[in-house]
């Protein structure tokens, strides 16, 4: 295959054995291109002579290292942004908890103050429940307490009488502070107390000997 | 993150929600602090509890905290705290009028209260309760429905409430306790102590000189450093380790008193008497209940009705007056006189002279020290190891007299329609003068017989130093 000078570079570009071996016969009936290609394997020598290798064994461990460490860093710093991300949330939840936690305990705490009206309807359905046994032992009793026949008998018509004025008074706050925890409780305490009263003025029905 | 922006969304929903809990929930609170330069601290308070703290320095520090279901009441709530001066400083819990408001209106304020221990206190409530601690001025505290605790106070003390209970802890002033229908207990209270109460128990542990008055409650009493005076209706009573004296008077329940070092009183009504280490003289007044008790240091005098009486182990002399019961008198140390109807009189070990008086019961006395003078009617006499003068007057019921211990001491036993059987002591003397109606006389010893029929003898045995004089009507008369 003939060639022409232009196309020297180009095969020696190439540098493999063919385009080398073109060149070369080329290069034999050029004298231009004999120069040129002497120069390129003067070159190609001097490039032959300078080319060095060593044997390093720690070099590849290092690298693989370091790329290692690398990709660790990376994938660290991915990770302590979902850490903190989580912590965030989490100290975000436990206060969200703590906050509704605290406001559970006070409003706790107000409804032993003040009562809900779902518990005051509660609590009045008790107070009636009370009114009817006091209703009922009271008509039970009326007989032996209007006229008391033994000291006994009059110490608990003196108590009954104590117990309505406290319950009257009682009554009368709540009407004025109807859902205060604290009156309702008492009023339930002093209707559980009279009513007791009754049925230990029921039980002295015959008991006249320790009175007389 | 899109598991984390649902987790957040959750939260954000709770927060939001959160705020439905406290609807129709007005709450504010109130602090006023003033300087304490003398004088009183009064609190007037009602529809709430009232707290009194003793702070670290001269301050009078007020916190209310104020509750209503309506922000508008809440808002007019208002907690007055006057100037602080010379006389001291007044705090007042003020309400607004209510009539313009709905029905179902409600509110409360409770008070704490921090001041100078040593400021005196003077607490009014209604409706709440009050708890004062550590102050060591004079208090005086007045709460209506409501209870009131009390501790750690120095000063004299006053504490009246009604349908609360009252519970006063280590008090070193005087203290006076008031209640109607509510428990009192009170602890460790160095000076004089007085409590009443309506339908209420009382318990006190722990005081110097102790009165209670009580009706319809039971009354509970430990550890008493001086005397104790109690009055009770309608329940029991339990009474121990009294050092001084004792004065109790109860009606109507059960009564048990241990270790009282000084004397002590019991007075009771249809109910039993227990006792135990009474260190000085006893008395007891009991109708309608059995007395029991022992370990008596000095005498005794006992009277009861319609129940049995039971004593042992007293100290000195000992009178038992019973109708109707029983009588039961064991290691008596001094002379015993018992006095009954219609009941046994048994004595046993008494370390001095017996003397009973029964109508309508038995006797029985053993190992007597002392000489025995009885006087029965319809039921029997038993006598035994008695060591002085024996004296026996029975109506329709037999005599019968053994182990007698001494050498010789008159013996004089008179009964009707009963027989005498006399165990005459190996060693004694006596002129012997018996005599029977309708019955034989006989005897086992050797008498020198001065004269003798079918219902008579007289003779002597020994020396005849001593009288013996034997006489019944419709029984037979054995000498043994």
């Amino acid at each position: 295959m003939d060639i022409n000078c232009n196309q020297l570079d180009d095969l020696l570009l190439e540098g493999d054995r063919f385009s080398l071996d073109l060149a070369a016969r080329h290069a034999q009936s050029c004298e231009a291109c004999r120069k040129r290609l002497a120069g390129w394997n003067e070159i190609s020598a001097t490039a032959r002579e300078l080319h060095a290798t060593w044997n390093n064994e720690l070099l590849w461990p290092r690298i693989e290292r370091d790329i290692r460490t690398i990709r660790a860093e990376r994938r660290g710093t991915r990770t302590r942004v979902w850490q903190i991300a989580a912590a965030l949330f989490l100290l975000a939840a436990i206060g969200v908890t703590a906050w509704i936690a605290q406001r559970r305990v006070h409003a706790a705490a107000f409804d032993e103050s003040i009562l809900r009206a779902s518990a005051v309807d509660e609590v009045e359905r008790a107070e009636k429940a009370h009114i009817a046994a006091i209703n009922h032992l009271e008509s039970l009793t009326s007989t032996k307490l209007d006229q008391p026949a033994t000291p006994l008998l009059v110490s608990y018509k003196e108590k009954l009488m104590m117990l309505d004025d406290a319950i009257a008074e009682c009554q009368g706050a709540i009407n004025r502070n109807r859902q205060n925890a604290y009156l309702r409780t008492q009023l339930l305490t002093m209707y559980s107390e009279k009513q007791r009263t009754l049925q230990d003025v029921l039980r002295e029905d015959n008991n006249h000997a320790s009175n007389q | 993150m899109l598991r984390i922006n649902k987790w957040l969304i959750s939260a954000l929903l709770l927060l939001v929600a959160a705020p439905a809990f406290c609807e129709d929930r007005f709450e504010r609170t109130f602090s006023r602090t003033q300087s304490y330069q003398g004088g009183r601290i009064s609190i007037d308070h009602s529809m709430g509890a009232v707290s009194v703290r003793p702070g670290a320095d001269n301050e009078v520090r007020v916190h209310a905290l104020i509750r209503s279901s309506d922000a508008e009441i809440g808002k007019a709530i208002n907690i007055s705290v006057s100037t602080s001066s010379a006389n001291g400083i007044a705090i007042r819990t003020e309400y607004p009028e209510m009539h313009f408001h709905g029905h179902s209106l409600s509110y409360s304020v409770d008070i704490d209260v921090t001041m100078p221990a040593s400021a005196p206190l003077t607490v009014h409530n209604r409706f709440g309760s009050v708890d004062v601690a550590g102050l060591h001025a004079g208090s005086e505290i007045v709460n209506a429905q409501g209870p009131v605790v009390l501790r750690d106070s120095r000063g004299p003390l006053r504490v009246e409430s009604s349908f609360g209970s009252i519970l006063v802890e280590r008090s070193s002033g005087d203290a006076s306790v008031q209640n109607a229908n509510g428990s009192v207990r009170v602890a460790n209270v160095d000076g004089v102590l007085n409590v009443t109460n309506r339908f209420g128990a009382v318990t006190v542990n722990d005081a110097h000189s102790l009165t209670i008055r009580n009706a319809n409650g039971a009354v509970e009493v430990l550890r008493v450093t001086g005397n104790a005076t109690i009055v009770n209706t309608f329940d029991n009573v339990n009474i121990a380790n009294v050092s001084g004296d004792l004065d109790l008077n109860n009606q109507n329940g059960r009564v048990d008193v241990h270790d009282v070092k000084g004397r002590a009183s019991i007075r009771n009504t249809f109910g039993n008497i227990d006792f135990a280490n009474i260190g000085r003289d006893l008395t007891v007044i009991a109708s309608n209940g059995a007395v029991e008790g022992s370990h008596v240091g000095g005498g005794a005098s006992i009277t009861g009705s319609f129940d049995t009486i039971s004593l042992r182990d007293i100290g000195g002399p000992t009178q038992i007056r019973n109708s109707n019961g029983n009588v039961t008198a064991l290691d008596i140390r001094g002379n015993l006189n018992i006095d009954t109807q219609f009941g046994l009189a048994r004595a046993e070990l008494i370390k001095g002279s017996l003397e009973v008086d029964n109508a309508n019961g038995g006797v029985t006395a053993t190992d007597v020290s002392g000489g025995v003078r009885i006087h029965a009617s319809f039921a029997p006499v038993l006598l035994k190891t008695i060591a002085g003068r024996v004296t026996v007057e029975n109506a329709n019921g037999l005599i019968s007299v053994s182990d007698l211990r001494g050498a010789c001491a008159d013996i004089n036993l008179k009964t009707t329609f009963g027989s005498i059987k006399l165990d005459v002591p190996r060693n004694g003397g006596y002129n012997v003068d018996a005599r029977t109606s309708f019955g034989s006389i006989t005897t086992a010893i050797p008498i020198t017989t001065t004269s003798k029929t079918d219902n008579t003898l007289v003779g002597r045995i020994g020396d005849g130093t001593c009288h013996m004089l034997l006489q019944t009507a419709n029984g037979g008369i054995a000498l043994e």
